[in-house]
């Protein structure tokens, strides 16, 4: 008993080292990678890169700004914040409107702000909006509210096998409604459960586009409901490709549904062009659960960025047709952290990453290059061992080779 | 002797089990009363929203409660042991070293136990009167983490307790506040931890092993 007690208390140590010392370097050498801002020029048809660069002042910067060609990746000039601002009108409108630099028209567009803000949207997604334990309640928006204003949900939708509305308000379930959402989702083909359900519930938009669902046979439907009715299609997608993730827009052009991913690491929006239309993002290559993505559209082109946490990468579709301009690339330089880390520690151990919202222990970051360091800790133990005259040296040692500094604190405290 | 250890035990620490079954049934009625008032003013569905959309359990007031009863129980039981070394005593029954420490832990753990279970008992009962029986899991799956941080606290500062020596007791306590800290202070997503709680529980369990550690250390006389 006494040596397993010995044996819980190093492992113990071990563990809760292996946690809080890589977090306390990461503390002593902070991690200051900025992101350069991206955007497609549709004056010079080149991606246009403004990177943030300290000053040596603290809270100062000083931005570095290049082109870069989209088809060979050639930067050819560097230019000022005032000539970035005129080479993508669209982004910085308000910056021109109000030195009265905007271009009345550029490629025969009309640059109105009204044309530009009409026909601009954003969107972001972050793995850890899909890797958590998602409720599988669905507050449910009425779609054709009564007064012009959107309301919050009063019902929510629960798909355990079967479809349940339940009246929010009274927590029971509402049998008028759920008596016509079953018989819609019957009548379209819906396969329970459910795997994934998309909507973005909040008043503060323009309208309401619903639920994007992926059934059980990795289907595609679109649900709404208006004046307290379900309106529900189902979304034909290629035979080829299985949707994975669905992510619902809402932009002020209401030319778009969503976006789908699918496992196949291919990316689609649904338009709502010829009744529900997948048309492919094409160059992008995207896992949601891994990768972070921001779009930014705008009159003439979409700028769809997506950081796999090594690198970003830069996309520009032809708004027109979503055509492929061209893409670039960003990878991040390696800082101190990066470099000392694996001399130090065999591995480290975190609960919780940036990509998801769950707490659990992750053993990571195996490095060979710490067995140095390893193999003169144990000699320092074996020395210190031997003066003590203590027993079991030699599975000290071993330990101390395998789990580094991890090991050698608690084995080189004298516990007696 | 079996049910005279038990009495003993019961002796050391009814204070702390009924200080802490009163103090957890106050902080259940804050809860109870906090989501009344937030429902009286924005009505019950917001409730519903705030859980589904923004993640928030509406229990947080109980968070460290349970963490608290436990290592005040420990604290109770196993510190009168070891002023002026009750524990040789204690260790001189007719009964078997080991058994008896299993029994002192487990009694404090049922007495944890109970409390847990009232507490989380009232909460749920008044949750499902306006909320959905699946939400109700969800609120109690992030409470369970507090629960088992309670058991693990309780095993800790009985180990500490145990302990002969405070060279021990301080590095017993480091990993312990450690471990205990990422009970806490990783998420305050709803059902975060769900991934660990059977990691938890195993922990707690081996955890025990230290107290025992700790008796036969004492027994071999390493005590300051």
């Amino acid at each position: 008993m006494k040596r397993f007690y010995y044996i819980t208390f190093t492992l113990l140590c071990i563990a809760v080292l292996s946690w809080v010392l890589p977090w306390l370097v990461s503390l002593c050498f902070p991690q200051s990678d900025r992101d350069p801002f991206v955007g497609f020029s549709p004056v010079n048809d080149k991606f246009i890169v403004s990177l943030a660069t300290e000053t040596g002042e603290p809270g100062k910067v000083e931005y570095k700004i290049w082109d870069v060609d989209p088809v060979t990746g050639e930067t050819t000039t560097t230019y000022t914040t005032e000539e970035r601002d005129s080479l993508l009108p669209e982004i910085y409108a308000n910056q021109l409107a109000s030195k009265g630099l905007m271009p009345d028209s550029l490629n025969g567009v009309e640059m109105t702000m009204h044309n530009i803000r009409r026909n601009r949207w954003m969107f972001n997604s972050q793995p850890r909006n899909l890797n958590r334990t998602v409720p599988h309640l669905y507050p449910l928006m009425e779609s054709m509210p009564k007064r012009f204003d959107l309301e919050n949900p009063t019902v929510a939708l629960y798909l355990p096998g079967e479809v349940q509305v339940i009246d929010m308000g009274t927590n029971s379930i509402d049998t008028l409604k759920t008596r016509r959402f079953a018989k819609m989702f019957a009548d379209r083909g819906f396969v329970f459960p459910a795997k994934e359900a998309s909507a973005n519930v909040t008043v503060r938009k323009a309208y309401d586009n619903g639920y994007l669902l992926i059934d059980a046979n990795n289907d595609l439907y679109h649900l709404k409901m208006q004046a307290n009715r379900p309106s529900m299609a189902r979304i034909d997608h290629p035979a080829d490709i299985t949707p994975a993730h669905v992510f619902v827009l809402e932009n002020a052009d209401r030319a778009l549904y969503g976006i789908v991913t699918t496992l196949e690491g291919r990316t689609f929006v649904i338009a709502r062009d010829d009744y529900y239309s997948l048309i492919e993002l094409p160059g992008v290559v995207f896992n949601p659960e891994t990768d972070r993505m921001t779009i930014i559209k705008n009159l003439f082109s979409w700028v769809i960025k997506v950081n796999d946490g090594d690198k970003s990468t830069w996309t520009a579709l032809s708004s027109d047709d979503l055509s492929l301009i061209g893409t670039y690339s960003y990878e991040y330089p390696a800082n101190t952290l990066d470099i000392i880390e694996p001399w130090i520690f065999p591995f480290t151990t975190s609960f919780t990453t940036g990509n998801d919202y769950h707490v659990y222990p992750r053993i990571a970051d195996f490095s060979w290059r710490a067995v140095f360091l390893n193999i003169v800790l144990a000699l320092i133990l074996a020395v210190v061992l031997k003066r003590r005259e203590s027993k079991c040296v030699w599975p000290k040692l071993i330990v101390t080779v395998i789990f580094g500094i991890f090991a050698f604190i608690p084995l080189i405290l004298k516990l007696k | 002797m079996y049910s005279a250890i038990i009495l003993k035990e019961w002796l050391k620490t009814r204070r702390v089990f009924f200080l802490g079954l009163i103090l957890s049934l106050l902080i259940a009625a804050y809860a109870i009363l906090t989501m009344n008032s937030v429902i009286k003013t924005f009505g019950v569905v917001s409730i519903w929203l705030n859980m589904l959309l923004k993640d928030a359990s509406m229990v947080d007031v109980v968070t460290y409660l349970p963490l608290a009863i436990g290592v005040a129980l420990g604290v109770a039981q196993m510190a009168p042991e070891m002023s002026h070394k009750r524990l040789k005593l204690t260790l001189h029954l007719p009964y078997p070293n080991m058994k008896l420490i299993a029994l002192m832990l487990s009694t404090g753990i049922i007495e944890i136990f109970v409390i847990s279970v009232i507490q989380m008992a009232v909460i749920a009962v008044y949750d499902l009167t306006i909320m959905h029986p699946y939400l109700v899991g969800r609120v109690m799956l992030t409470m369970l983490p507090w629960y088992l941080a309670g058991f693990l606290g309780y095993m800790f500062t009985a180990a500490i307790c145990l302990e002969g020596t405070w060279r021990m007791r301080i590095l017993l306590a480091l990993p312990s506040i450690a471990i205990l800290m990422t009970l806490f202070m990783q998420s305050g997503v709803m059902a975060a931890y769900n991934r660990m709680l059977l990691i938890i529980i195993l922990l707690i369990i081996w955890v025990a092993v230290l107290s025992f550690g700790s008796i036969i250390r004492f027994k071999e006389g390493l005590q300051d």
